[in-house]
This record gives structure tokens, sequence and C-alpha cells, in this order.
């Protein structure tokens, strides 16, 4: 069976530092994944591989049964795999609208034409609540909308995967169900979505399936809740996660 | 309400512009100079923002396709090629060395990308200087003698308006947005797919052809060309100067940054006799201390320059009308 | 024809020693500070210049006067940063980048200018030599190696300012994690203030040998800063050693081009070793991507 995607035996070395050891993945279309693991368990290096901004020390990484391991960000782009940054990074000086354009007229493969470009462009700022911020610089916007610009931008390439990277660290509770809203309209739309979290409750609400990371192991991959009471994982996770939360692991 | 500030700005261009034209029946030929050697720091100004200013690569170098062009000029007036074809070949010329030193030049960044850029003049003064039997080496080089002054004028006028319109759609353009957005984050640009490097080679290349006219056309004027004439600091850095001072990435601002300039040079200069190099540095440290963004954007004067629509926003919504969202 | 090839040589290690070892002050300064100071070639002319003048009223040995000299362009320096470039330290990097470029553009105009008007005519170089060494037929002139074996033991002294102290850990702290510096409590803007100062004296203090070697005009400043940062990409940014081995490859190859070709076309040498080093290996030959 031909997987969406298909991570085979991803191992990253920086220098002596073993950030990925023998990551075995596979996701297939129409999912939510959760990736979720203490900091510095390689994450957002799984990410930077798959997205093709690192090139993996072995392994390969195969999209709809292509190999995808050694190509470039931008081809990888195209090809359907967009990403949003940890801390964002929109083009500060542009308006929201150029920052979708970008998206738009690069970031696939057929570029819809002028006309249709802006309208476009439109659509998918109203769909992430920012149809009235169209003219203001990026720069302007406050940390929540710049989220949303993120995700925006990855949506604008018009992808088949997202990978969401701690979309909604720094979100209050109202603005964390939007933003959970706005990401299963996301996956109804036809996108499979990736999604490091830290958020423990989005994860359960979320997400068909958790991969836990520790180390640049893969220590657990399961549904939410199986994982949630994975010996393992608590112990990995014990004092990064606040008290409320460690009560939630246990329910 | 942009709409109609827009079509103003268009009637007074136009109407300067037919003042311009009819300068050679009105004005002394020291008034056409000044005219002249305006419209060419202007579009070198112009030019040198297309890479300094929309791309965001500090350009320092970008005489050199200002010396390039009027050398290869000179010398193709100098074997009897005619005007339009000697500018045409040597631009020709100018962009391909602009294609070529894209390649190890663009490997640099920020600062080094600055002072790599400008030592590579100081590099072609040298070559400039010692291939005497090509250049005319320290001594310069003639071209045939003659009076071309108002044709001169006239082909600097189009020139500078071209590069005016060039920067203008530039700025409106898919390919314009790209240099925006390399200028901005390069690495995110080129991880949404953006091509960086070949639109960065690109961006050089369109810069050099604009200097590269200018310079065969200052060259065919004033007959003659010397190497500190072609890559000498004045040259170098006027227009950065004035690009810089108005605004960069802005089309608008070369015109600022002139007009304040010359402002200066009459109020300043006639008064102290003295020492204008000394102050045209401290005016350099100045401007990089309290205005590095230039005079268009500080604070009160940038929202009026982005309703007129010379600012950094591609502006489609005019054209589009307003878009049920 | 073997002994004057090798005087080429040695002179271009020389040259080369000289030029690495200025570089190495423009390195630091990058590194630490992020702006890359084009004025910096200027401090060498004035070390160049201060020197000759204090040799000449006082007759001292130049190479205490080598050493006088740098804290007294460590004072200046921090001067400099202070007045000049710690207004702007707090930028966004490419608002950085513009106003640092007309910032130390502006200021190396001014200071040649100024410099122009008090010293109109080029200084030749100071005459201080001692007898040349006969080895086996190899004449060696004596200066040139014991002002060599002082860079290198300047050279040596620098490094281990900067694995022992506290300041030149600072330095490198701040050149590989500003952030991470920041969150430990290195007092980022006095450190930057004292790196600048003694990166400056370091280029003033090569000034003083470089009078030995060359003629002196105020001019020279801005071609040489450019020498000097095709010398920090060749050898790779914030590395001493890499600044000393891109230096010296860069004298060699000016010392037997100017030899072969003529010294009209050493200018080019940097540029063509700069090119050639970036289409081949771009983080420099020590350095780290």
């Amino acid at each position: 069976m031909t997987y969406l995607l298909e991570c085979k035996g991803i191992t990253k070395n920086f220098g002596g530092l073993g950030a990925l050891k023998d990551i075995n993945i596979q996701v297939t279309k129409g999912e939510i994944i959760g990736i979720i693991g203490p900091n510095g368990a390689g994450k957002t290096t799984l990410f930077n591989i798959i997205a093709g901004a690192l090139p993996p020390s072995y392994g390969k990484v195969f999209f709809k049964g292509h190999e995808i391991s050694e190509k470039p960000a931008a081809e990888v782009c195209r090809l359907g795999i967009a990403r949003t940054y940890q801390i964002v990074r929109p083009f500060n000086s542009l308006t929201t609208l150029e920052n979708i354009l970008i998206g738009l007229s690069f970031g696939r493969i057929k570029p819809p034409t002028y006309k249709k470009r802006i309208i476009e462009a439109m659509n998918i700022l109203t769909f992430m609540g920012l149809g009235t911020k169209a003219n203001n610089a990026a720069e302007t916007l406050t940390l929540v909308e710049k989220k949303y610009l993120e995700m925006a931008r990855a949506m604008a390439t018009s992808p088949e995967i997202l990978l969401l990277d701690e979309v909604l660290s720094g979100l209050g509770p109202a603005e964390t169900v939007r933003a959970m809203d706005t990401i299963r309209q996301i996956q109804t739309l036809g996108v499979t979505v990736i999604m490091i979290e830290h958020v423990l409750r989005v994860i359960m609400e979320l997400c068909h399936r958790v991969i836990v990371l520790n180390y640049g192991v893969k220590i657990a991959e399961d549904r939410p809740n199986k994982v949630a009471s994975n010996p393992e994982v608590v112990e990995a996770y014990i004092g990064n996660f606040g008290m409320d939360e460690q009560e939630t692991l246990h329910a | 309400m942009s709409w109609i500030q827009r079509k103003n700005l268009y009637l007074i261009a136009i109407l300067f512009l037919c003042v311009l034209a009819a300068l050679p029946l009105l004005a002394s030929s020291y008034a056409l100079m000044w005219v002249f050697l305006m419209a060419v720091y202007l579009t070198l100004a112009l030019s040198y923002d297309i890479v300094g200013g929309f791309l965001g690569y500090m350009n320092l170098g970008h005489s050199t396709s200002f010396g390039l062009g009027a050398y290869s000029t000179a010398i193709l007036l100098n074997h009897d090629f005619g005007l339009a074809l000697a500018l045409f070949l040597a631009t020709v010329f100018t962009a391909a060395f602009a294609a070529i030193v894209s390649y190890p030049f663009f490997r640099l960044r920020g600062a080094y990308f600055a002072l790599a850029t400008f030592g590579l003049i100081g590099l072609m003064e040298v070559l400039a200087t010692n291939l005497q039997h090509v250049t005319g080496g320290s001594g310069g080089i003639s071209t045939p003698p003659g009076d071309y002054m108002v044709p001169a004028y006239y082909l600097s006028l189009v020139a500078a308006s071209g590069t005016v319109i060039l920067s203008y759609f530039l700025g409106r353009s898919r390919f314009g947005l790209a240099l925006l957005s390399i200028r901005e984050d390069e690495e995110v640009a080129r991880s949404f797919g953006v091509p960086t490097f070949p639109y960065k080679s690109l961006s050089l290349v369109i810069s050099s052809v604009p200097a590269s006219l200018v310079g065969g056309i200052y060259v065919w004027n004033i007959t003659y060309m010397s190497p500190s004439a072609a890559f000498g600091l004045e040259i170098a850095l006027s227009p950065v100067v004035m690009a810089m001072l108005g605004g960069t990435g802005i089309t608008l601002g070369p015109f600022v940054g002139a007009a304040f300039i010359t402002l200066i040079q009459e109020l300043l200069w006639i008064k102290v006799a003295y020492f204008h190099v000394t102050i045209y540095g401290i005016l350099l440290v100045l401007l990089g201390l309290f205005m590095p963004g230039g005079l268009l954007r500080t604070r009160w004067l940038w929202p009026v320059v982005q309703r007129i629509g010379f600012g950094e926003k591609i502006d489609y919504f005019k054209k589009q009308g307003t878009l049920q969202t | 024809m073997v002994s004057q090839f090798f005087q080429v040589f040695t002179g271009g290690i020389l040259l080369g020693g000289i030029y690495g070892f200025a570089a190495f002050g423009l390195s630091i300064t990058f590194g630490v500070l992020n702006i890359l100071n084009l004025a910096h070639g200027d401090f060498l002319m004035l070390g160049s210049l201060v020197g000759y003048r204090i040799f000449l009223s006082f007759g001292i040995n130049p190479f205490i006067i080598a050493i006088l000299i740098i804290p007294l362009f460590v004072i200046i320096g921090v001067g400099f940063y202070l007045l000049l470039l710690k207004p702007i330290s707090g930028k966004p990097p490419n608002q950085l980048l513009t106003a640092s470029v007309l910032i130390t553009l502006g200021a190396s105009i001014v200071i040649e200018d100024l410099t122009s008007f008090f010293w109109p005519h080029p200084i030749t170089g100071i005459d201080y030599s001692l007898p040349s060494l006969d080895l086996y037929g190899l004449v060696i002139s004596e200066t040139r190696l014991f002002i060599l074996l002082f860079l290198l033991i300047l050279a040596i002294s620098i490094q281990l300012y900067l694995q022992k102290t506290y300041m030149g850990k600072s330095i490198r702290a701040i050149t590989q994690c500003r952030g991470g510096a920041r969150l430990i409590g290195i007092p980022i803007s006095r450190i930057s203030a004292l790196t600048f100062g003694l990166g400056v004296a370091i280029a003033a203090s090569a000034g003083v040998f470089y009078i030995t070697l060359f003629t002196v005009t105020p001019v020279i400043g801005i071609p040489l800063t450019v020498k000097y940062m095709c010398i920090v990409v060749l050898g790779g940014l914030g590395s001493l050693t890499g600044s000393v081995m891109g230096g010296i490859i860069l004298g060699i190859a000016e010392s037997l081009t100017a030899y072969w070709l003529g010294a009209a076309w050493s200018p080019a040498v940097s540029f063509m070793l700069l090119i050639l080093i970036l289409m081949i290996k771009p983080e420099g030959l020590l350095g780290r991507k």
C-alpha cells in the first residue's frame, strides 16, 4: 500500500550529536497526526527533513511513493508539503495579502492566473479570519494573527500535507478552540495535517494518532488516549507538563 | 481618493516632462548639462534600487555597470559603430558580466556582499588603468568629438523615464514581489518555492541595463572617459546615497534623495569652502544613525507615500475594485 | 633566481602576516557586533601615521610603539563605538546593515578626508632596518624576521587571551550564540565596546608594521578593508588561525603576482582569491557553516 508520506529509517546526526535515530512513520491521507515529545527530542528536525530543509544522514522520505529525501525545500513545497515555523517568520514589511501571494504564486506547480490570484488569496485570508487585515503590513499583526498568517501562507501553496510546528503555543483558551476548529476545517478540505504540539488537550481532541519522540527515538505511536497512559511517555514528560496536565494524563 | 491623487500625480509628471523637453530651446547649455547629469544620476539610483532596495542586497558596486557600459561604448564608437549598435552591444556585454559575477557574489550576504561589490569597483579601476591598449590607461579614452549635448539630453531623459517605469512596474509584478520576499527572509522565501538564486541573478542583470545605457550615453556626450570618472567614488556612491536618502525600495525615493542632496549642495557648499567631502561623510553618518530607512519612511510621511501608491504594497485593488470578502 | 623567489615568498609571508593580523581584528568585530566595519582599514592607516609620528619625534623602537599603540586605539575604538555604533546596535538585521554601512562608510570618508588635510604627503616606509641574515646563501632581512616573530608572539598572546580570560571567552560566546550569551549574563554592550576597541587596536598595531613595507596614504583605507574582508571570507569568520592563514595565502599570492605581472596587478589578487573561495568553499577554509 502506498502511503501519502512515509519515512523509512530517518537518522540525522549533527556532528557527534544524534538528533534522530531510525525514525519510521507512515501517514495516510486525511489523518491528523500529532508529534509530541520533550524539547530537544528532534521534532522540528524531523519536520525540516520532511520539508526538504535538511537532508537526512541516513534513511529516506517518500511522498506518494516517490522519494523526496534529497529534494530541495522549494521543490518539496511545490510537490505538496507545506510547513509553518515554530517561531513565526512572516515577510514583515509585506502586507498580509502579499505574504499569501508569495505562497500562491510560487508554491504551486501551476499557479493561478493573474486575475484569479487575488480572489484566491482573499479567500484564504478570509478563511483564516484575516480578511480585514489584507492590506496591513505583516509586522503590525498580533502574535495570534501572525500564526494564522503562517498557516494561511502554507495553505496558499495548495498542499496535500501541512506541517504545523507548535502553531498553538502561546494561545489562550478561546484562541486555542478557534485554532482547533480551523485545523479541523483544513482537514475537511482534504489536507493531511501533521502537528507538533505541547498542548495535550489539543492532541487528545484533534489527532487520530500520536507519535512520541524522545531523544531522537520514537518511543510510542498510538491513539491519543493510549499514548497518554503509556508509562514511558509519562516518564519522558515529567517536569515538562504543568500539574493539571499531569492529572489529565492519568485520567 | 488615492485614485484621484494618482491621476494628479501623472498629470504633474507629464507636465514636468514637457517642460524638460522644451528646455533646449529655452535654457543655457549649463542648465542642459545639469539636467543631463541629474538624469544620469537618477537612472543610476533607480537601477541601484532594484538590487539594493527591492532585493535588499546592497550592491555598492553598481557603478561597475556604468563604467563597463561607458568604456565598451567608447571602444565601439571609436571603431566606427553607430551609437545605437554600440549602446546595444555594450549593454549586452555588461549584462553578461553581471550574470557571471552574480554567481560568486550572491553567495555572500549583508555587509559582506556590500563590501565585496564595493571592492569590485577598485578592481575595475585597476583593470581600466592597466589594460592600456584597450582602455587608454589612466589617461582615459576619447570618443569621436562633436556636439551631442541636445540629443544626449533627450536620450538621458528617455533613459531616466524608462527606468522609472521599469521600477514602477517591477514593484507591481510577481517578480518584484519575489524580490521583496527574498529581502524579508530569503530562507523562508526559498522554502515557499521562490527560485532565489535565478531571481537574484536576474535582478542584478536587469539593474545593470539602465546603468550601462547611461554610461554609454554619458561617454558619447562628454566624448571622454577615465578610470576615475567611470569607477571613482563619486559615481559609485552618489546614486546609492540618493536612493538611501530618499528611501530604498520606493520608486519615488531617489527623486527625494536627489532633491535633498541638491538642496544641501546649494545651501551648504556655497557657504563653506572646504571639507565638502567631510560634510558628505558626516551626512552619511547622520543618515545611518537617524534615518536609515530614508526620508520617505519617516513616521508621518510613510502613510501618505503608501496611499499615493508609491509604497511597497502592490496595489491590485485599484484594478479589481472592491472585493467581496 | 631561487633566492629571489625566496625573497618574494618570505616578503609575501610577512605581508600576509600583517594582513591576517589586521583581518583578525575585523573578524572579531564582526563576530561580536554583527557589524562590518568599513572604516577598519582606516584605523590601520591611522596606526601607521601615529606610529610614524612617534618614531620621528621620540625615536622609540617600533616594536614598542606597536605595543603602546594598542591601549591608545582601544580607547579611540571604544569611543567610536559608543558614539556611533551603540545607538544602532539594537536594530533588526536589515536596518542594521544599512545603518552600519552608512555610518562606517561615512566615518571612513571623514577620516580619510581630514587626514588628507593634515597629512598632504604620502608617508614612505620607516627605515629601521637591522643587518640581514645570511642563511645558506638566502638572504633574509632580520627586521622582517623580527616582525614576523613579533606578530607571532602577539597572535599567540591574543589567542591565549581569547581562550583564558573572561573577556576573551565572552567574545567567543557572543560570536557563537548571542542569545545564549545574554541569558547567562554577559554584558553584551560593554563587551561589544571593548571588542570594537580591541579589533581596531589590532589593526592600528599592524599598521605600525605596515609602514615598514609600504607607502601610506590617507586613502588606502577602503581597499585595505576590502582585502581584509576577502581574508576573513577566505579564512573563515571568527578564527584567528583562519585569518592568519588566509592572510598569508593572500600575502604570498600578492607578492608573487607583483613579481611576475607587476605591482599594478596586486589589487586584483585579493579579488580573484575571494571569487575562487566563494565558488569552492563559501564558508572559508576554517569556517563553520
